[in-house]
């Protein structure tokens, strides 16, 4: 088999792909695998176009949104395989947070003011096509608020969260993990809201190809690697050896990484979650078709795709349950 | 260029050859720094591209304008009319990222292209050409230390310890800095360097 280049970006979700390769479930299933760390999203998408990856860690709305035709006609990407579920939190500046636990009444109060005075919050996610956006959207919304007309909405990359948030230019951010946890370990942030304790659909990463690669051997051998990988990281006695191995992946501490892994994440704003912090056991896999529906509901709400957008379609283009079925489960 | 105002380009944490070279091609460059707002700095300049290099962490903040505003500089990956192909695929493997706005001139786009793409193309062969030296300089130092050790275990002439080395990459097929490096390590002294 050729030798495939796997990209991903310095997450803690990007655990089964680190993983797979320590333990040699690539090479049990006779494929050579190299990981490309890389930087954005932009660059994940970029990488999978000009095949310089063949497959990669990567956000679920991406290959959707390549479906639909937001990225121009010859991004052609699809995925059968998600991840995880959950992983994200939203962190406000502690001040801000502050005030939000006084009451929603006065939170609210402080972000229209903020606006009066020509000076709106800023809340960021990672990329504009994300659940990380329309997580965010969301709990702007169920605060009362508008999130397009009470603030503003922006992009920072997770390590600069730290900068934009200490000179002013964001009040808050949804991202994944480490990024929340950094930001309360150093003090000047707190969570305020988690997807896990969201009701919204769990769909986060997916491992996304180019649909010419979805039917290759290499493929389905690498989904193989993938899935045992996620079955060794759902045990509780192996957290210690994953961040191990994951720490030099993602460049942040022991302590930066755990509380992603081992229910140690705190959010003091939300009821205890039923389920785990992020979810990445086999329930998860198959591509849900109806996740990506409600994506492609928050893209065209946030007139990202056009109104009439075929969104049956796009999705059985983007989420292809059908090559997961084969390859993991009649294979 | 000839005619008309020049193109204004913003280069987002591009180095100062590289604002020289598209300066000297006629363009007028605005250079910002990764941590500056962008937002900002498109709104206020309207620059008719944005040049930065395809790992830059900012590519998603200018993702965030293409999509916000289809006037604001687009990415030219997937945007180009087709007939650039082979120049938009060069750029993408030589590390550089392009947005522009929809309404450049063709022959602008292409020139702006291939200016930041030999830069890069350069950069990068300037880099290799550095590690390469560096490596072998190591290489070397390495090998000496293995000599000295030699010399020292053995009694052999430099010469002579030389050449020992020479015979057990020969028999073991692999290099003499590999068998010094090995040498070095088994007697517990040598830091392996990278």
């Amino acid at each position: 088999m050729k030798k495939i280049r796997l990209g991903f970006v310095r997450l803690c979700d990007a655990a089964p792909l680190v993983v797979a390769q320590a333990l040699g479930s690539y090479a049990r299933e006779k494929v050579r695998v190299e990981l490309v760390p890389l930087a954005s999203w932009s660059e994940v998408r970029d990488r999978l176009i000009v095949d310089d990856v063949q497959a990669a860690h990567c956000l679920a709305g991406i290959p959707l949104a390549a479906q639909a035709g937001v990225f121009g006609p010859q991004a052609r990407l699809a995925t059968a395989f998600t991840l995880n579920h959950y992983g994200n939190a939203i962190t406000l500046a502690t001040s801000l947070a502050g005030i939000l636990r006084s009451g929603k009444a006065n939170f609210v109060d402080y972000v229209r003011n903020r606006r009066r005075e020509g000076r709106p919050l800023a809340l960021a996610s990672v990329f504009p096509i994300s659940k990380h956006e329309y997580e965010l959207r969301h709990w702007v919304a169920s605060l009362g608020l508008d999130p397009g007309t009470d603030m503003r909405l922006v992009v920072v990359p997770p390590p600069e969260t730290a900068r934009a948030m200490r000179n002013g230019r964001i009040d808050g951010y949804c991202v994944g993990e480490p990024w929340n946890t950094r930001a309360i370990r150093e003090g000047w942030g707190e969570a305020v809201s988690t997807s896990a304790a969201s009701a919204l659909p769990g769909t986060e990463k997916v491992l996304a190809v180019r649909e010419e690669f979805l039917d290759t051997a290499e493929h389905a051998a690498i989904l193989r690697a993938l899935a045992s990988a996620c079955e060794w990281l759902c045990d509780p006695s192996h957290v210690e050896p994953a961040i191990e191995l994951l720490a030099p992946y993602v460049g942040r501490s022991l302590a930066e990484l755990r509380p992603s892994f081992d229910a140690s994440f705190r959010c003091d704003f939300v009821a205890p979650a039923r389920v785990p912090f992020v979810r990445f056991d086999r329930a998860v896999h198959r591509p849900d078709l109806a996740h990506g529906g409600w994506y492609l509901e928050q893209m065209r709400a946030a007139g990202q795709i056009e109104s009439d957008a075929d969104v049956d379609g796009i999705c059985a283009r983007a989420f292809r349950a059908d090559v997961h079925d084969r390859h993991l489960i009649d294979g | 260029m000839s005619g008309g105002n020049p193109a204004r380009v913003l280069l987002v944490g591009g180095d100062a050859a590289l604002a020289a070279a598209l300066t000297s091609a006629g363009y007028s460059i605005v250079r910002a720094a990764e941590e500056d707002d962008l937002y900002a700095l498109v709104e206020r300049d309207k620059p008719d591209a944005v040049v930065v290099a395809a790992e830059s962490p900012s590519r998603d903040v200018l993702e965030h304008l293409a999509l916000l505003n289809r006037k604001h500089p687009q990415p030219v990956l997937l945007f180009h009319d087709g007939s650039d192909e082979a120049v938009v695929r060069r750029a993408a493997r030589a590390g550089v990222s392009a947005y522009v706005a929809l309404d450049l001139p063709p022959a602008v786009l292409r020139s702006l292209i291939e200016v930041a793409t030999l830069h890069f193309e350069q950069t990068r062969a300037l880099r290799q050409e550095l590690s390469r030296v560096q490596r072998a300089q190591a290489e070397r130092r390495l090998i000496d230390a293995a000599k000295s050790r030699v010399i020292q275990t053995l009694g052999l002439s430099e010469n002579d310890a030389y050449k020992h080395l020479q015979v057990q990459a020969m028999n073991g097929r692999r290099s003499i800095a590999d068998v010094a490096r090995e040498l070095l390590g088994a007697q517990g002294a040598g830091n392996e360097e990278d």
